[in-house]
């Protein structure tokens, strides 16, 4: 009997940590592909810069394939979608969850240990529903500060010239 | 608007100015002195970027480090992040905070475990009587000044003041009288034995009393603090956690007992209840008028992040 509600309180958990962290890891994935973008595109530049330096006409040429290869790498990193990465449906750290939850115990210490599995479930749950709300009413708190001078340009009517970094 | 109105509406106002999202506040601690102590909290709070690429769990002498990168994560005093081995599930979820922040700015609020724990362990280092005075005060005084400050929240529990029997056709009354009143007897009863005379707590009844302050007797207050003289540095740190989040002394002293101790059976809650008492009077109150947008809404699931985040760390089989 305890060992079906410790069972169901511990899938509940390990649930809400999944749909808890999508967010963190949508947006952990995000930035490892911007920061790909940055690689290839330097490595990109760097092939433009050795080619222009080539004299012979046939070397030039073989810089062309591998020219090639890293737009597409690019293009395809631009492309790929995190909100569709398949370990966004996991909780990477379930095998030590299990064993710091699944210590050996008396009975009365199962009922405490199922109330705190239940605890910890509303923890994250509410933690996570938190930080949705305070990132929908406080829309000023993600965003770049270019994108702030910019709004508060707008506000009075003016706008950031483009040529102007900030 | 009755007093217990104003009172709560008084909070929420506090509330709402004290709330400033993102600006660069002490991770661990809330209210301490600023200081340049060279953590990683701190260097966190300030720079407010992620700086690390990987959160590992070490373990030795029967204690578990988190570490940053393979060096200890600190707390805002100094003090090396580590719970005892029996709080594995604790370690697992204080690496999950730190593991999961993105690169984008960090805000102090994403990490109320660390920031819990942290002050956990400050206070219990703090409490060696051969501390350093400095660090005392960083902390926010001795543990006699916090137990003195928490003691106040004894004579204006929110599991103490009644609303009138006319408001909201007595339902809100009715409900108060049953759910605080067997808690209320249980207290009373816990409290007792640490003192000569069984102990009676002074309730603010709105119809009775009308627009006055409370204030508990002496001996209360003597029998509350020899309970707060009872607990470890640690459960100290969660009661005052729990103390301020639900403005509820009894609400603590719910959490302590049915975290760390068998409760009797008069005082056996489950957390989703100690923040519903804690909030009794604004649940009765969206009923009839509606949620106020980016108050009630965040405060319900504030309340019970905080809770509940006490609660795993307090836990103790």
């Amino acid at each position: 009997m305890q060992r079906n509600e410790i069972l169901s309180s511990y899938k509940a958990l390990v649930k809400t940590l999944v749909r808890a962290q999508r967010r963190y890891k949508k947006a952990q994935a995000e930035d490892e592909i911007k920061r790909q973008v940055a690689l290839l595109t330097y490595k990109k530049i760097n092939l433009v810069r050795q080619q222009a330096l080539e004299k012979d006409a046939q070397k030039r040429l073989e810089f062309l394939p591998m020219l090639n290869e890293v737009t597409k790498d690019i293009d395809v990193l631009k492309r790929s979608d995190p909100a569709r990465l398949r370990r966004l449906h996991f909780y990477d750290d379930v095998r030590a969850l299990r064993q710091s939850l699944a210590q050996p115990s008396t009975p009365e210490t199962l009922a405490k240990r199922i109330d705190h599995i239940r605890d910890i479930a509303s923890f994250v749950q509410n933690q996570h529903e938190y930080e949705e709300l305070i990132d929908r009413y406080n829309p000023g708190l993600k965003m770049s500060q270019a994108e702030k001078v910019k709004r508060t340009a707008a506000k009075v009517g003016l706008e950031v010239p483009e040529s102007i970094p900030v | 608007m009755s007093f217990n109105n104003c009172l709560k509406t008084g909070t929420l106002l506090r509330r709402a100015i004290v709330r400033n999202h993102g600006t660069s506040t002490s991770i661990g601690i809330d209210s301490t002195v600023e200081n340049n102590l060279k953590t990683e909290s701190n260097r966190l709070s300030k720079t407010l970027n992620r700086f690390w690429e990987k959160v590992t769990i070490e373990q030795n002498d029967g204690q578990l480090k988190i570490s940053l990168d393979g060096k200890p994560l600190k707390t805002p005093l100094s003090n090396e992040l580590s719970v005892s081995q029996t709080q594995a599930p604790l370690a697992h979820f204080l690496k999950r905070e730190w593991s999961n922040l993105s690169d984008l700015t960090i805000r102090p609020h994403s990490l109320p475990l660390t920031s819990i724990v942290s002050r956990c362990i400050d206070l219990t280092a703090v409490s060696d009587p051969h501390c350093d005075p400095e660090l005392v005060t960083k902390i926010g005084g001795n543990r006699n000044t916090i137990c003195q400050g928490l003691l106040r929240y004894l004579d204006t529990d929110t599991l103490l003041c009644f609303s009138p029997k006319d408001e909201f056709e007595g339902a809100l009354r009715r409900a108060q009288e049953k759910e605080y009143m067997p808690l209320i007897r249980g207290v009373e009863q816990f409290l007792s034995p640490y003192v000569k005379n069984p102990v009676s707590l002074k309730i603010l009844d709105a119809d009775l009393h009308g627009l006055r302050g409370n204030a508990q007797t002496q001996e209360t207050k003597e029998a509350a603090m020899k309970f707060l003289s009872t607990l470890s540095p640690w459960n100290l740190a969660v009661f005052e956690k729990t103390v301020l989040t639900t403005k509820s002394f009894i609400c603590g002293l719910l959490l302590i007992l049915n975290k760390t101790y068998i409760p009797s059976a008069a005082l056996k809650v489950s957390m989703e209840q100690v923040a519903r008492l804690a909030t009794l009077e604004t649940i009765y109150q969206t009923e009839r008028w509606g949620e106020v947008e980016d108050t009630h809404d965040v405060d319900k699931r504030d309340v019970r992040r905080n809770v509940n985040a006490a609660a795993i760390a307090a836990y103790q089989e």
